[in-house]
């Protein structure tokens, strides 16, 4: 490996700047991240290198488009380096690593940059009245989930509910988001 | 394969995203994926759905940040253009080296002859630093901390060599153990974490074990001795007072040819001892003496005692990213003591004022 040798004062203006930076979209990139790897750890740790990586050309760095569209781009980028690295291969089993890598690969299949889709503002209540338009159960499941990330098995204890259930309205909420949203998806189309 | 009907494979669909498919069903649904490309079109529009509905998974982005800082070392510069000599060969087997910390760490080429093949990499004063080995094993250096290895590290062996203190995180492969040298001692090591603590102008050599096992071989030191450490084990080893140390008088007078040089105890928290790696510093009862040459190491300062009274006093508590400053102002509060910095000196002495209203509170608390 080689890296570039730099010629460069750290002022503390540009670490304030990048801490900013850091701190604005920590939260929201490890959630992308984890969508990628489906493991909260390796999501924070992918995050952390990105902007490690980020920060020994901070001075240089010019971004062209939005510093959100990088920063997206950048972690899915490092979503399936990271994987190739010795350190996280040994880490998990072959068995493990193997599907964590076939999710990665499922999760990136085609996808360019979500920033664009994400710049709209409004986007969040969108998707937050599609939600609720869900019906109670079929959205309560949903809802723990997505956001509480709990496990089938977890749904159906927490609720009284067989997993089967869970499955079947899982996959309903799931279709009808499809229905809804993915109009809204495709600006200009 | 083809037997699946749609709603069977939403189904699926909707447990790979949610992190609900095993491996042998998202291996199917792989599968079904890739016969067609309605199917893979089908799958991206549920996946885009999903995607869209995402939103804060309380990641703790300040511990996070706290975590990475001491990462940066913002107060210092790269070194840099300094030496265009900092390139590294492409020849080494190599050191990732990660980390803006990282970069301040001075990495060269031993001088062919008295040091062949060997790299050194220095973390100086005020400034810790990360290496990752080329075999996965991690390595934090602690300041003033200088660890060698040969180039071809990991081919035949794994040893490195330390001056200082350093935490390492090593990979397991019992194969090939992981051997520090420090002082007189070999320290073994299967897959582990472990730090050691052995400046050259220290008197110990301090092991700590966290977990895995480490084995210590003295065979080499002059009261020759093994040992196998279990987690949490602390061993102290007193390195042999060299012929300048044994002409002062105030050296331990005769105790330590006698007594064995190893003294072992199990600690409930190692963190005391490993915080470093983290930014932290943790002191338990510490003389302020002791304080004193942490601080010189940590903030790269010199510091000196006015009034030899003062470095008995002790001290408990944790510090964080404190300055130097803050940290010294954190201990007035406890200790009558005073000080003042100039250009890299820290002198401290005592505070006649604070002392005679410490001692009041003292008698009134009575």
């Amino acid at each position: 490996m080689e890296y570039k040798t730099l010629n460069i004062r750290r002022e503390s203006s540009e670490l304030a700047d990048f801490e900013q930076l850091f701190k604005v979209h920590y939260d929201a990139l490890c959630t992308f991240a984890f969508d990628m790897v489906g493991r909260r750890e390796l999501a924070e740790e992918i995050v952390q290198e990105t902007f490690l990586k980020i920060w020994e050309r901070f001075s240089e760095l010019k971004i062209e488009v939005s510093e959100k569209a990088y920063l997206y781009k950048a972690v899915q980028n490092n979503c399936l380096n990271c994987l190739k690295q010795d350190r996280i291969r040994q880490r998990y089993g072959t068995e493990l690593l193997q599907q964590i890598e076939s999710r990665t690969s499922l999760m990136n299949l085609h996808l360019h940059t979500p920033a664009e889709k994400l710049e709209h503002h409004e986007m969040e209540s969108i998707v937050e009245t599609a939600i609720r338009r869900l019906p109670p159960q079929c959205q309560d499941i949903f809802r723990l989930s997505r956001f509480e990330q709990l496990s089938y098995p977890e749904i159906s204890r927490q609720l009284g509910i067989s997993i089967n259930t869970v499955k079947t309205q899982m996959t309903r909420a799931l279709k009808k988001l499809r229905d809804d949203l993915l109009p809204l998806l495709k600006p200009g189309k | 394969m083809t037997n699946y009907s749609r709603e069977e494979m939403d189904e699926l669909i909707a447990q790979f995203l949610s992190g609900n498919a095993t491996a042998a069903e998202q291996q199917q649904l792989e599968d079904w994926i890739e016969a067609s490309a309605a199917n893979r079109l089908h799958f991206l529009e549920l996946r885009e759905a999903w995607l869209a509905t995402a939103r804060s998974g309380n990641y703790d982005a300040l511990s996070a940040w706290q975590e990475m800082r001491t990462q940066l070392s913002p107060r210092l510069v790269w070194y840099a253009g300094w030496k265009k000599a900092i390139r590294i060969a492409a020849s080494f087997i190599l050191p990732f080296i990660l980390g803006g910390s990282a970069m301040f760490a001075w990495v060269h080429k031993g001088t062919p002859g008295a040091n062949d093949g060997m790299v050194t990499i220095t973390s100086p004063k005020g400034a810790t630093t990360r290496i990752e080995l080329s075999d996965g094993t991690e390595v934090w250096l602690n300041a003033g901390s200088k660890l060698q290895y040969a180039h071809s590290y990991n081919g035949l062996r794994r040893e490195v060599k330390l001056e200082g203190e350093a935490y390492f995180k090593v990979q397991t492969n019992p194969q090939k153990p992981f051997t520090v040298k420090a002082a007189d001692l070999r320290i073994l090591a299967l897959g582990t974490s472990f730090n050691v603590k052995a400046y050259p102008e220290d008197k110990t050599v301090v092991t700590t074990l966290i977990d895995g096992e480490v084995k210590i071989d003295g065979s080499a030191t002059s009261k020759p001795f093994n040992m196998m450490l279990r987690p949490h084990d602390h061993v102290v080893y007193q390195k042999p007072v060299t012929d300048n140390e044994k002409q002062q008088p105030a050296a331990a007078p005769g105790k330590s040819s006698a007594a064995t040089p190893v003294a072992t105890k199990a600690v409930d928290n190692t963190e005391i001892y490993t915080a470093w790696k983290d930014g932290n510093w943790i002191v338990d009862a510490q003389p302020l003496s002791e304080m004193a040459i942490t601080m010189e190491r940590k903030f790269n300062v010199q510091v000196i005692f006015q009034d030899e009274e003062l470095k008995a006093y002790k001290f408990s508590g944790t510090f964080r990213q404190e300055t130097l400053e803050q940290v010294l102002n954190i201990l007035k509060l406890t200790a009558p003591l005073k000080y003042s910095i100039d250009k890299g000196t820290v002198t401290v002495s005592v505070d006649h004022l604070l002392k005679e209203k410490y001692a009041n509170a003292l008698k009134a608390g009575k």
